[in-house]
């Protein structure tokens, strides 16, 4: 028997941005004072603080000036006057946007609990951008038909990242800062509490709850282009595969247009939104040629595509013909400073060119992943196709997917999503332990598993390292995964994938003492990586159609009577095995939104 | 990443580390890691470099790579910054370039330091806000000048950079340091908080702003170019007429749902 | 620790001001002794009468006016919003403590050398 120490709480919440406060929070005001959250970096660094654009509600305080078209200037509306913007139009956008694989019951919630959370966001203190009249600012966004972004300068995550976790405080949550989650305990098909890693002192602890809640983020470190911070490794997404929870719709993962060239850091596509253009090596706005009606604010997968077919047409700019200019200079000095400060600085600091006066070099970067641990609208994890409950087990935010994002999310959609369902997760969570939920034993020694898993990195001294695995893994990942994708291409990523999964196994860990150690960190890391990697590429290699942001030059068609399914994928008992595949029918109301040819 | 930017030309920079891990050292030491790197690259970058290519035992916290975490705060040549947004030129100007971890806070290990001390006075500050008990259905009105003022403290992204250079707070750990007195400052100027005379008595309390002895510190270290000491000379003239400041908030909240009128 | 001007201008503040306090103390003890008649003041007199004290006298006016146009310096930045002239602000104050300094040493160097 291993030597550890127990926690316990009523809820232990994995993850602490938007989407896990939001729980922590809204179970908090609703009666359930025990809650523990966990997350491996200080709460106020996640990763939804990083979302700069906006969050979508249809409000209806801003409209285009009529006559002016989609690149007019924006005014305030008629407070008094008819809605010009309402959450049917929200729902028809997300619903196109994500090319009709997302769940339009789920959507449907969305939009509605849209209007709701920006108005709670506001009184629980976040600083939103204002109209002269004091109601909250609007800006477009690609593939909204709407200017319906609510926002905070270009830092709007941060901002309700802040407000969140300030009223979580205020609420009485217990956050524990830089503990990392390692596994669940699930026993009969009940989830009983987690085991963590205490990073500082690096020694193992069991948390039992009632309630086992994942917020645990995305999972674009599997790229080498990556708009992600390090710590979006999806550990949430391997920790639950790997304990026979399924993983739905993987092989959906966005890319958004405007990485900075070389790093992938994002330019947020709020510099479109304020109307910035997007350029090819010969100075033209190619995207008159692609979504002539939208421009540059068409969807993301299809900027994203558009730049990379002018990339490989050899339309590219930079002396390597690889980059795609980013042009502001027309918004002028003022407008830059006031809307888009920050992403100013990145450009500035990063490759060393201010957009006020230059064209900055941008590329597609992995971005968002819309697939995940399969929820509902609740965020009740389920454990297959027919939605049976894995029963104590909840997910929201980027490692879940409801599914309302399909197979490609708008953008300001994913601070909604974070926001609306972590509450909404909050709230069920409340409703099961008020519902007396016990607290059940931990019958095994879940400790024993891990600390096999740790002493075993531990003693692996090959000549890799870890990180040289990490790095192939990410550069077949951009390579063989990324835009655009084709049988022959997935297929070379899986044996990499294979081939790296048995690398790793040997691959030393320099560090071996247990005060704050990133070395085995970052091991386990990429072994999560590597996991579910392979459900990804696995599932893209199966889905022979492009829908989405998924995209297939050899099956370059959307084929709604095959493929217009979630993938559900299981861990095979083998490991030689490919994930075992299901499929899960998408909740469409065939009479309001019904399959259509997507068009900009 | 650094392989991407292989066309640039090297540069060979010494890089000259502060290593400490209190379960093995009796103390701090330096050491120097010297580095062949593309001359674009940032100290976060180089960093990495070294840790995944000469010691993986160089502990350090990163996160987002854009200066909106918080996590890679750093005592570089003596000024404190986010290793991510520095381009490794411009500190390493002769070749060397000198880091170590924050200042007056304990080290947890390498370039990692315990910030528990700092998040103890953020949360003294209440940084949340207290609404009104009466909400309105739809958002409290608020003019984009209301914003203007809030814009900077609400940009803090809460590294510690400040704090960690705060003299003040090098010699007195009860002090509130700049970034909750930045945080305080925050709410106190928001027009829908309703306790501005709580938290100003609080921050005109002994630990509070006439603590501050104006040494600019916390401005010469903010990697975002913020000011904290504006925010403490403000909240040292509203603590004086606190009762009035109140009063003002009072009138204020009664039009708070209602359209700003020019 | 963390060095600039701000840190500088910290450090002369504190050692100007116990400077000031070590010379006011000193101050009443001289003058302290008016009470116990003439041939006491007298004596106490005489013992600051000396060069090394003309010298220290220069000390005294440094610290005079650093501390008071330091004092100065920082009434701007509370009541002006000048916290982004931190810099040039604190050189001014140096500047004009240091003027005056000259100033003001020059005919006590004069005075002790042609004695009085």
């Amino acid at each position: 028997m291993a030597n550890y120490e127990t926690i316990t709480h009523d809820v232990v919440i994995v993850g602490a941005g938007l989407a896990g406060t939001w729980a922590a929070l809204q179970a908090s005001r609703a009666g359930v004072k025990d809650i523990g959250v966990i997350s491996k970096i200080h709460p106020l660094r996640s990763h939804s603080g990083a979302a700069q654009g906006g969050i979508a509600a249809a409000l209806s305080n801003v409209q285009a000036v009529p006559g002016t078209g989609a690149e007019g200037p924006l005014e305030a509306t008629n407070e008094n006057g008819p809605l010009v913007d309402t959450w049917e139009m929200h729902m028809a956008d997300t619903i196109k946007g994500s090319d009709w694989l997302g769940d339009q019951d789920a959507i449907e919630i969305l939009v509605k609990d849209a209007i709701k959370i920006i108005y709670e966001y506001e009184h629980l203190g976040c600083v939103f951008s204002r109209l002269d009249d004091g109601r909250i600012a609007q800006r477009r966004f690609g593939g909204h038909s709407m200017p319906r972004a609510n926002y905070s300068a270009d830092r709007t995550g941060h901002v309700l990242l802040h407000t969140v976790h300030e009223q979580a405080l205020r609420f009485g949550v217990k956050f524990y800062s830089d503990w990392q989650c390692l596994d669940l305990i699930i026993e009969d098909g009940v989830c009983r509490g987690i085991v963590a890693l205490d990073i500082v002192s690096g020694k193992l602890r069991v948390m039992r709850a009632k309630a086992v809640m994942f917020g645990t983020g995305g999972y674009g470190r599997a790229f080498k282009i990556t708009s992600n911070a390090f710590a979006n490794t999806g550990d949430g997404v391997a920790i639950a595969y790997a304990n026979g929870v399924p993983l739905m719709d993987m092989e959906f993962v966005q890319f958004h247009p405007t990485g900075l060239w070389g790093s992938g850091i994002l330019m947020s596509e709020a510099c479109r939104g304020e109307g910035g253009h997007l350029l090819n090596g010969n100075n033209e706005r190619f995207m008159a040629n692609y979504a002539p009606s939208k421009m540059e604010l068409a969807p993301r997968d299809m900027v994203s595509r558009s730049e990379q077919n002018e990339i490989n047409n050899g339309r590219g700019a930079g002396p390597n013909k690889d980059a795609i200019w980013l042009d502001l200079r027309h918004l002028g000095r003022d407008k830059i400073l006031e809307k888009l400060p920050e992403v100013r600085e990145f450009a500035i600091n990063f490759v060393g060119v201010d957009p006020i006066d230059n064209l900055v070099p941008i590329q597609p970067t992995a971005h968002y992943s819309m697939g995940g641990i399969p929820t509902t609208a609740d965020g009740q994890v389920i454990a297959n196709a027919k939605s049976d409950p894995v029963v104590g087990f909840y997910a929201a935010g980027e490692c879940s997917c409801v599914s309302v994002h399909g197979a490609n999310r708008l953008g300001t959609n994913s601070l909604l999503e974070a926001s609306v369902f972590g509450k909404r997760a909050g709230d069920e969570i409340a409703r099961f332990v008020k519902g007396g939920a016990k607290l059940y034993n931990v019958t095994g020694d879940p400790v024993e598993k891990v600390e096999k898993r740790i002493s075993t990195i531990f003693a692996r001294n090959g000549k890799e390292r870890v990180d040289d695995v990490a790095q192939e893994l990410k550069t077949t990942m951009t390579n063989n995964c990324g835009v655009f994708r084709d049988g022959e291409r997935l297929q070379v990523a899986m044996r990499d994938i294979k081939a790296l999964q048995e690398r790793i196994k040997t691959a030393r860990v320099e560090d071996k003492s247990h005060r704050f150690n990133t070395d085995l960190l970052h091991a386990i890391e990429t072994e999560n990586l590597l996991n579910f990697s392979e459900v990804i590429v696995h599932g893209a290699i199966t889905r022979t159609e492009s829908r989405g942001a998924h995209s297939r030059t050899d099956f370059a068609n959307r084929d709604d009577a095959n493929w217009l399914k979630h993938t559900v994928a299981h861990k095979p008992s083998n490991p030689n095995d490919p994930p075992i595949l299901s499929y899960k029918p998408v909740n469409i109301d065939y009479k309001r939104y019904p399959p259509m040819e997507r068009k900009y | 990443m650094a392989e991407t930017n292989t066309t640039q030309p090297l540069q060979t920079v010494i890089v000259r580390i502060q290593r400490f891990n209190p379960d093995v050292d009796k103390k701090a030491h330096m050491q120097d890691f010297k580095v062949e790197v593309p001359a674009g690259i940032t100290l976060l970058e180089t960093l990495e470099l070294i840790k995944n290519k000469m010691d993986g035992t160089l502990t350090y916290q990163k996160s987002c790579r854009h200066a909106i975490c918080g996590s890679c705060a750093m005592n570089v040549n003596g000024k404190n910054m986010l290793v991510c947004k520095v381009p490794l030129r411009d500190v390493a100007k002769n070749g060397k370039v000198e880091v170590r971890p924050l200042q007056y806070v304990p080290i947890i290990k390498d370039l990692v330091v315990d910030r528990t001390s700092f998040w103890e006075q953020y949360e003294r500050a209440k940084p949340w806000l207290v609404p009104p008990e009466q909400m309105p259905e739809k958002e409290f009105r608020v003019s984009p000048e209301e914003v203007h003022a809030l814009n900077e403290a609400q940009s803090c992204i809460m590294c510690g950079a400040c704090y960690t250079a705060c003299t003040v707070v090098a010699f007195n750990k009860k002090y509130y340091g700049p970034a909750a007195m930045l945080k305080a400052y925050m709410r106190v100027m928001d027009p829908r908080d309703t306790i501005p005379g709580e938290r100003l008595k609080e921050v005109g309390s002994e630990d509070g702003v006439f603590k501050c002895h104006t040494i600019f510190n916390c401005i010469d270290a903010c990697p975002k170019g913020l000011n904290p000491t504006q925010a403490i000379e403000t909240l040292r003239k509203l603590a004086q007429r606190r009762a009035a400041f109140e009063a003002e908030r009072a009138e204020r909240l009664k039009t708070i749902a209602e359209p700003i009128k020019k | 620790m963390y060095k600039n001007t701000g840190f500088i201008s910290f450090v002369l503040r504190r050692f100007t001001g116990v400077f000031l306090v070590i010379y006011l103390a000193m101050h009443m003890f001289v003058i302290g002794s008016v009470n116990l008649g003439p041939a006491a003041f007298d004596a106490r007199l005489a013992l600051v009468q000396t060069n090394v004290f003309k010298i220290l006298e220069i000390g005294l006016l440094a610290a005079v006016v650093y501390h008071a146009f330091d004092g100065v310096r920082l009434l701007m930045v509370h009541y002006f919003h000048l916290t982004n002239q931190r810099q040039s602000l604190f050189y001014a104050a140096f500047a004009i403590a240091a003027l005056l300094t000259v100033a003001g040493g020059i005919p006590i160097i004069l005075f002790a050398i042609n004695g009085g």
